[in-house]
C-alpha cells in the first residue's frame, strides 16, 4: 500500500491533471433510448443487412437497446427474432478501443434476452444454443470478478447485489455441467445458489426466470446427488423443484428433465420395469417439444434399462442412438454407447469387436473430459480382460477406474468397484489384496439402505473376513445385489 | 516525469500500474480511454443519469489510484470501484427519496432541496 503522503500527492496530481476537463461522456439517456428505438426499426426492417457501422454513440445505442428489449419483456413483448438478430449483428462488429469488454457484455445480454424469449416460445433447441453462448460471454468478461470460479457462497454482498442476469444463466450452466465432473462441489454450491436467485439478490430476474433457474438448481443438485449416490436426497430436490414449477410453456423442458432425472432414480433403485413402462411418455413429451438434446438421453437411458433387464433389444438401441447425428454433438454419449456396446458382445463372446469398440470409445470419452467416463471405460475394460482369463491386466484396469472414483470421491461406485476388483483378486490367488478391498467397501455398503439380500450377503462376507478368508460366493452375491441396484450405473 | 516513462511509449489498454499511471502523458491517455466506457457502465449498468455517473467515475479514479498498483488487474479494479460508488449513490438516493416522502417535500423540490434532507448521513 502507498504511504498517506504519495497518496495525498497522486490525488492532487490526478485533480488538478483533470480539473476543467472536458472529456465526452456520450449522449444522453434519453438520446440513447430514442437512438435505440430507431436502431429496433433498422433490425427489424426487411432491409436490414445484418451489419451495423461504427459510430460514436453506437454503444450506448446498443445498451440503451437492451434495456429496451428487457422492459418490454417485463410487459409481455415476444422479441425473439429481434434480440437474435441484434445478436448476429454485434458478432459481426468490430469494437474499436473495448478496453471494458463491453461487447462481451452486450452479446451477454442479447443472448440471456434471446434465451429467455426462445424459452417462452418453447424453442428449447436455440434456448440451448443461447444457454452456452451466454456462458462463453460471461466467462469473457476479464474485468468483472470471474463468478462462474468464485463458488456462491464466497460472493460478497456487493457481488450479489451487483450481479447481472446473464451472469447467473451462465452460472446455472456451469454447475449443470459439472454436475457429472464435480458433482461434490456441485452439491455444495447449487442450493446457495437456489437462494440466490430466490432471494432479494436475484431481483435482476423477472418472477419468472427466477424460478426457473430455481428449478433448474434443484434438479442438477438432485443429479449431482445421485451421482454421489444419495438417492434419498436426490429424491427430495425433486420435489423441491416441483415447488417453483410454473404453468408457462418455458416450464416444459424442466419438467421433461425432472421426470428423466426421477427415471434414472429408479434406474439405480433397481426398478428397471417401472422406469421402462414410463420411457414412451417422457420420451413422447420431449419430441413435442423439440427438445432433440432430452430425447438422446432418454433413449440412452431406455437403452440402459434394457440392457440392465437382459433385453435383447439393448444392443439395437445402443446402436441406433449411435446413427443419430444430433448424438455426434455429444462425444460423452457416444463413448458411453461404444463400451455398452462392448460391454453387451463381449458376453456375448464377441471379445475381438468389444476390443475394438471399447478403442474407439477411450479418446472419445477423455475428450468428453467427463472422468467417471474414463472409470466405466476402464471398469468395462477389467471385465472383458476377466472374461478373457487376463486376470493380471483386469486388476491393473479395474484399479485404474476405482482410482478415478476415488478420487472424484464416488463413494458407492467405488465400493462396487472393490468387490468387483476383489472378485477377480481372489480368482487370481491374491486373498490378501481382496480382503483390503473389501474390508475398505463394507462401511459404504453398509450405510445404505441395502436390501435383504444385500444384508445377507453383508454378513456371510464378514464371518469370512473374520476368518480372513474371503468367501467367493458371499461375493459373487453381493456384486450381484449391488449390479441389480444399478450402483455400477453409468446414466 | 522519470525517464524510463520518457522512453516508453504511451500505454495502451494494456495499463497495469500505478507508476505507468503516474506520468502526465499516460495519465491522460489512460483517462481519455477508460473514462467514457466507465461513464457508460455507470449509467447503463446503474441506472444513472450520464452527470451523475460521470461524478461517479471522476471519484473512482480519485479512489482508485493510489490503490491500483496493489491490483493485478487494474481495469477490472476500477470497475469495482465504479460499481461499488454507483451502488451507495443509489442507495443514498432511495432513502433520500423515501425521506422526501416522508417529510412531505414533493416531487417538483429540486435536487438541492432534497440534500438539504441528508441529515441521515450525518
Amino acid at each position: 500500500m502507498s504511504s498517506p503522503l504519495v497518496c495525498r500527492a497522486v490525488i492532487e496530481k490526478w485533480v488538478s491533471a483533470t480539473h476543467g476537463r472536458d472529456v465526452p461522456v456520450g449522449c444522453s439517456v434519453d438520446e440513447a433510448m430514442k437512438l435505440a428505438a430507431e436502431l429496433v426499426e433498422r433490425v427489424k426492417s426487411e432491409h436490414f443487412g445484418g451489419r451495423f457501422e461504427w459510430e460514436p454513440n453506437l454503444v450506448d445505442a446498443l445498451l440503451a437497446t437492451c434495456r429496451t428489449l428487457r422492459l418490454a419483456r417485463s410487459e409481455g413483448g415476444r422479441n425473439l427474432k429481434l434480440a437474435t438478430r441484434l445478436y448476429e449483428a454485434v458478432e459481426r462488429l468490430s469494437w474499436p478501443g473495448d478496453i471494458f469488454d463491453e461487447r462481451e457484455l452486450v452479446l451477454a445480454t442479447l443472448s440471456f434476452a434471446a434465451w429467455t424469449e426462445s424459452r417462452q416460445a418453447g424453442r428449447f433447441e436455440l434456448m440451448r444454443r443461447f444457454e452456452r453462448r451466454c456462458e462463453k460471454h460471461v466467462s469473457h468478461q476479464k474485468t468483472v470478478p470471474d463468478l462462474l470460479a468464485l463458488p456462491v457462497e464466497d460472493w460478497s454482498p456487493p457481488m450479489r447485489a451487483n450481479v447481472d442476469p446473464s451472469t447467473l444463466l451462465a452460472k446455472s450452466l456451469k454447475l449443470g455441467q459439472l454436475r457429472n465432473v464435480s458433482p461434490q462441489l456441485v452439491a455444495r454450491e447449487t442450493p446457495a445458489f437456489r437462494e440466490l436467485v430466490l432471494s432479494e439478490a436475484g431481483k435482476s430476474l423477472s418472477g419468472e426466470e427466477s424460478n426457473w433457474m430455481a428449478s433448474q438448481a434443484a434438479i442438477v443438485q438432485s443429479g449431482a446427488l445421485r451421482q454421489l449416490g444419495n438417492l434419498r436426497e436426490a429424491r427430495r430436490w425433486l420435489t423441491v423443484a416441483a415447488e417453483t414449477f410454473g404453468h408457462q410453456l418455458g416450464f416444459r423442458v424442466l419438467k421433461v428433465e425432472a421426470e428423466y432425472t426421477s427415471l434414472a432414480l429408479f434406474f439405480d433403485s433397481g426398478a428397471f420395469r417401472l422406469a421402462l413402462d414410463k420411457i414412451p411418455n417422457l420420451l413422447r413429451d420431449a419430441r413435442e417439444g423439440a427438445m432433440e438434446t432430452e430425447a438422446i438421453k432418454i433413449r440412452y437411458l431406455e437403452a440402459c434399462l434394457l440392457k440392465a433387464l437382459d433385453s435383447p433389444l439393448a444392443m439395437g438401441r445402443y446402436r441406433e442412438l449411435l446413427h443419430l447425428s444430433k448424438i455426434r454433438e455429444d462425444p460423452f454419449f457416444v463413448g458411453l454407447c461404444l463400451v455398452n456396446i462392448a460391454d453387451l458382445s463381449a458376453s456375448d463372446g464377441h471379445l475381438g469387436f468389444a476390443m475394438r469398440c471399447l478403442a474407439e470409445a477411450g479418446p472419445i470419452l477423455e475428450s468428453a473430459g467427463v472422468p467417471w467416463g474414463m472409470a466405466h471405460l476402464h471398469a468395462v475394460i477389467g471385465e472383458v480382460l476377466r472374461d478373457q482369463g487376463h486376470l493380471g491386466e483386469a486388476i491393473e484396469a479395474y484399479r485404474l477406474s476405482l482410482q478415478t472414483y476415488l478420487d472424484r470421491r464416488f463413494s458407492y461406485r467405488s465400493a462396487y468397484l472393490r468387490i468387483l476388483l476383489s472378485e477377480s483378486l481372489i480368482a487370481a490367488g491374491r486373498e490378501e489384496e481382496a480382503v483390503a478391498e473389501l474390508i475398505a467397501a463394507l462401511p459404504v455398503i453398509e450405510r445404505e439402505s441395502l436390501a435383504r439380500e444385500g444384508l445377507a450377503a453383508i454378513s456371510l462376507l464378514r464371518e469370512a473376513l473374520a476368518r480372513r478368508k474371503a468367501d467367493p460366493e458371499a461375493v459373487r452375491a453381493l456384486r450381484s445385489h449391488l449390479g441389480r441396484t444399478g450402483t455400477g450405473s453409468e446414466l | 516525469m522519470s525517464s524510463r516513462a520518457k522512453r516508453e511509449p504511451l500505454p495502451g489498454p494494456e495499463v497495469a500500474t500505478c507508476r505507468t499511471i503516474l506520468s502526465d502523458a499516460a495519465l491522460d491517455a489512460f483517462y481519455r480511454q477508460a473514462f467514457q466506457p466507465l461513464v457508460r457502465r455507470a449509467t447503463w449498468k446503474h441506472h444513472l443519469s450520464k452527470d451523475d455517473a460521470r461524478d461517479i467515475v471522476q471519484d473512482a479514479f480519485v479512489v482508485a489510484i493510489p490503490r491500483i498498483d496493489l491490483a493485478a488487474n487494474p481495469r477490472a479494479w476500477l470497475i469495482q470501484v465504479v460499481d461499488h460508488l454507483a451502488m451507495n449513490h443509489q442507495r443514498k438516493a432511495f432513502r433520500r427519496a423515501k425521506l422526501a416522502e416522508r417529510w412531505n417535500l414533493g416531487s417538483d423540490r429540486s435536487r438541492t432541496d432534497v440534500r438539504i434532507g441528508k441529515g441521515e448521513d450525518l
